[in-house]
């Protein structure tokens, strides 16, 4: 069997195991270790508890867990609806005020952390409840949290840009500077599509007869001065928590994951000397939700890993990527169909994976027709964001899932639809305008 | 009938005439040997740690489901301490010096030992490493007092606690932000890793290896001992003639890539500083108290494989 | 025979639990040595030798100790897209051929942990830094969390699909 049709029988397998209502983790597992047993060297399966430890082997991984944490502590006390509460009567003249206000948190949050899913589940642990209860429907609510998340990875400082600047041996400075512009010009595209998309469901609150929870969008409300003020008293301890963690990370105090501890044990704190959470019951919750969605995220990854490894080792990824440079194609032709294949691929596989694979083997065809180097990592990056929220395998959107088991996986994929063809547009206007990135670095880097 | 044998490795991956040297030698090894066998052996190559991750290599090939690696061996120094000597501070003076230990009684002694788990060792390559600051130059051990610092390997480690600096363990792919933000001052590592890391982008200062260093790595190209045995005697007797024919075209590149740390610092606007004779001594000098002893107390045979080493000329 | 299946299925469930408590507890005992390493780092100028490797063995037995209780609230997550479109009566076939795949993959994927556990043991494997902690740590939790998921798999494919299938056709 040639490698092309072993690539056809991985992908087959692989969604038919998904699509069987297997744990995804599970079934990518599964689908590595079947392929495992039929097509590679029997010693193999002796490595897979040295293939999975050593993904998990990862201090940067550990953001994750510490954010879920930070993100249920907080979530159990008024914090949250302290926040939400004051950013709706700041911004309550704004329609969508609320959506926009989560998307600037993820993009905040995301200048912090370098882990998508741990933006996600940041923000997404609050925020979704309380857009929810405001009207939003459930798929936009869950939509712009998961494409908000994706941001982490593009908005400094990030892993994926680290990994990419060491092999293709560019500037990591410049590559940072470089994701800040498109960082901010998707958020505020997110935010507009948010405005507009509110005024849609508002319209069809209007005509639509059920007594459904939309409703609560028609909610006429006003706010006074002193209404919006003493808010922000409440706020503080918030605040407070901020201004901690990026102090630490940009006071120079402490790496990304250390942060993540800081910030994850500072809320805790906060929740229980200032909200009082100390019973039991609510502690109970607090560690229930860390243990399951962390669990969830990490057990995916490490499985992920597993398959990514089969697929490295049948050279199934490689192959697909030395055909598309061999064929002789156009400059943009060129470009174009490497952004389908990092889509295609961003189907099934995480960011770094692909990234670790792939680029050795397209760099010298981007190379060769000219492109630069750094604004390629920019738009690999975002095409990389676009993985993250894509079915099958979108961690963002298992994030999601794990925050709010009661928004179906559809409602999340067709919330985040929308948001998709926005970053799939914006590559393109990435390709027609380059400066958009490429301004920035080459102002700071003038003498190179 | 061919044969497709993975090399897998964890720099970055280029082509045969550019990039990482130590990924050329992967090509120029594979080309090598594809022609010499009229296309019997076939290679792929797996760079940055594309297919297993760094440290896992050894392992993989130990047990036989990789069939090659450049691997810096001190990976292994968990499982097999004996490996700990292979990035030992100060141990090593020169390349000349590193390449003599192939036939001198130490390599014998870690051939056998690797051989023992199951590995070949193909091509010898050792690699110097410099050290980057931020505040100010670190040539003589005073200087890295206070200093929080990143030392690759846990002799080096060892060593550099001696002399006083604040030893930090962090990731290699933090060591950029961790300098930029202020959560190290210094670090050591291999030159190929000095420059492809643009560490001088956030560094005011590097010391070369052009000179002397405390820091050489053995990352040699190896076999695993059952892909090894599957090969016709022919292939390897051609795999072992190419492999070692690969030897000083590792000491040339390695060589070149510690002079351009010095360039590519310069031109980054650090400042480029190197250690001589007098300075390297004294290093040599705290090694001996810290790294060497610790060895020696530690692994079994580990005085008589320090006598050994020291012996090579 | 059944009280005594009942008995040993709850009994699992509560020891499974309760290592889902215990995974958060590591969580939170990370952010403690994280914040410590800081603040020896940073204000002592003393960073610790150890806090690298003990977060991520940290988070490695946190992540399998946890593997069990996940499973128990269903919280590995898995596409529902077929859920909606086939009949009930299918989609409880479907997902008994499902969880009976999950079992088998847990179970496989176990029975070599272990024997890599050993390996590791056996062999007194540990880390290369000059801390140096023993290597079969993390292999254990990993064991030990993969055996008590494919445990729980196998009690839910008896609790819930076999009962129901006695009580409904
Ligand atoms: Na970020
Ligand atoms: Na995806």
């Amino acid at each position: 069997m040639g490698v092309f049709e072993q690539g056809l029988l991985y992908a087959a397998t692989t969604l038919i195991l998904l699509f069987s209502g297997m744990p995804i983790a599970f079934a990518l597992g599964g689908v590595a270790v079947a392929f495992m047993l039929i097509f590679m060297p029997a010693m193999n399966i002796q490595m897979i508890p040295e293939i999975l430890f050593s993904e998990l082997d990862n201090f940067t991984l550990l953001a994750i867990p510490l954010f879920i944490l930070m993100g249920a502590a907080i979530g159990k006390t008024r914090a949250a609806e302290d926040l939400y509460g004051s950013a709706h009567r700041w911004m309550y003249k704004l329609p969508g005020g609320l959506g926009v206000a989560n998307v600037i948190g993820c993009s905040v949050f995301a200048a912090m952390c370098g882990s998508s899913p741990a933006t996600c589940a940041a923000i997404g642990g609050m925020g979704i409840p309380e857009m929810r209860k405001r009207g939003y429907s459930s798929g936009l609510a869950s939509g712009l949290i998961a494409a908000g998340g994706t941001l982490g990875i593009l908005i400094p400082p990030s892993v994926t840009l680290i990994i990419y600047g060491v092999i293709v041996e560019v500037s990591i400075g410049q590559l940072f500077i470089a994701g800040i512009i498109p960082g901010v010009l998707l958020t505020l595209f997110f935010g507009f599509y948010v405005i507009y998309a509110i005024q849609k469901e508002k319209k069809f609150a209007l005509t639509s007869d059920e007594g459904s929870i939309s409703r609560e969008l028609l909610q006429e409300e006003s706010f006074t001065w002193k209404q919006r003020w003493e808010t922000l008293p409440r706020l503080a301890p918030f605040l407070i928590l901020i201004v901690l963690v990026m102090v630490a990370m940009y006071g120079g105090f402490a790496t990304p994951s250390e942060v993540a501890g800081v910030g994850a044990l500072a809320a805790l704190v906060m929740v229980v000397a200032i909200y009082g959470v100390y019973r039991w019951e609510d502690i109970k919750v607090i560690l229930s939700g860390t243990a399951r969605e962390s669990c969830m995220i990490m057990v995916i990854i490490a499985m992920a890993f597993l398959f990514t490894y089969v697929m490295s080792y049948l050279h199934i990824t490689q192959s697909a990527a030395e055909w598309m440079v061999s064929l002789d194609m156009s400059k943009w032709v060129f470009l174009f169909w490497v952004n389908i294949l990092l889509l295609v691929l961003g189907f099934f596989l995480p960011p770094v994976a692909i990234i670790l694979m792939v680029t050795p083997v397209i760099m010298p065809g981007i190379l060769a027709h000219g492109f630069d180097p750094i604004w390629f990592g920019i738009m690999l990056t975002i095409n990389m964001e676009l993985g993250l929220i894509t079915p099958p395998v979108g961690l963002n959107l298992f994030v999601i899932n794990g925050i709010a088991p009661d928004i179906t996986f559809k409602e999340i994929t067709w919330g985040v639809l929308p948001f998709i063809i926005i970053m799939g547009l914006f590559i393109v206007v990435l390709a027609v305008f380059p400066d958009v990135a490429m301004w920035l670095p080459k102002l700071l880097y003038k003498g190179g | 009938e061919t044969k497709t044998i993975k090399i897998s490795h964890q720099f970055p991956g280029g082509t045969i005439d550019e990039g990482d040297f130590r990924d050329r030698l992967c090509r120029k090894f594979a080309q090598e040997v594809e022609k010499r066998t009229n296309g019997e052996l076939k290679f792929e190559i797996y760079p940055s740690g594309s297919l297993v991750k760094s440290k896992q290599q050894f392992n993989a090939m130990s047990m036989g489901s990789l069939d090659m690696s450049l691997y810096p061996l001190a990976y292994s120094g968990g499982q097999i301490p004996e490996t700990n000597i292979t990035l030992m501070p100060a141990l090593i003076t020169s390349y000349e010096q590193g390449a003599a230990w192939k036939t001198a009684p130490i390599g014998k002694e870690l051939t056998r030992i690797v051989e023992e788990k199951g590995v070949k060792i193909l091509t010898w390559v050792w690699q110097a490493g410099g050290i980057v600051s931020k505040d100010k130059p670190i040539i003589v051990p005073d200087d890295v007092k206070g200093l929080k610092t990143r030392g690759a390997g846990k002799a080096m480690d060892e060593m550099l606690a001696a002399a006083g600096g604040a030893i930090t363990s962090i990731p290699s792919n933090e060591v950029y932000n961790g300098l930029q933000q202020g959560v190290l001052d210094s670090a050591v590592t291999s030159s190929g890793s000095l420059v492809s890391f643009r560490l001088y982008e956030q560094a005011k200062h590097v010391t070369t290896a052009r000179d002397k260093s405390f820091w050489y790595m053995f990352e040699p190209l190896l076999i695993s001992t059952a892909t090894f045995n599957s090969l016709t005697p022919e292939q390897q007797k051609i795999v072992i003639e190419v492999g070692a024919s690969m030897e000083s075209f590792a000491i040339a590149e390695a060589k070149k890539d510690d002079e351009e740390v010095a360039k590519a610092y310069a031109a980054g606007g650090a400042t480029v500083h190197d250690m001589d004779e007098a300075a390297f001594q004294q290093w040599r000098k705290i090694a001996k108290a810290s790294a060497w002893k610790s060895f020696e107390e530690k692994v079994k045979n580990g005085k008589q494989l320090i006598e050994m080493a020291e012996s090579v000329k | 025979m059944k009280t005594c299946w009942r008995g040993f299925s709850r009994a699992v469930g509560q020891v499974n639990t309760l290592m889902g408590y215990l995974s958060a507890v590591m969580i939170i005992i990370c952010t403690m040595a994280l914040t410590y390493e800081v603040v020896v780092r940073y204000f002592f100028n003393a960073p610790t030798s150890w806090s690298l490797e003990f977060n991520i063995f940290m988070l490695v037995a946190s992540t399998f100790l946890a593997a069990a209780y996940t499973q128990i609230k269903r919280g590995h997550v898995g596409i529902g897209m077929l859920d909606s479109i086939m009949s009930a009566r299918w989609n409880r076939w479907r997902y008994l051929v499902a969880d009976l795949a999950s079992l088998i993959f847990c179970s496989f994927v176990s029975y070599y942990t272990w024997k890599f556990f050993y390996m590791v043991w056996d062999q007194g494997w540990v880390t290369e830094s000059p801390w140096a902690p023993k290597l079969w740590i993390p292999y254990f939790f990993m064991a030990f969390g993969l055996t008590s998921l494919s445990v729980q798999c196998l009690i839910q494919i008896i609790d819930e699909h076999l009962v129901s299938l006695e009580k409904g056709e």
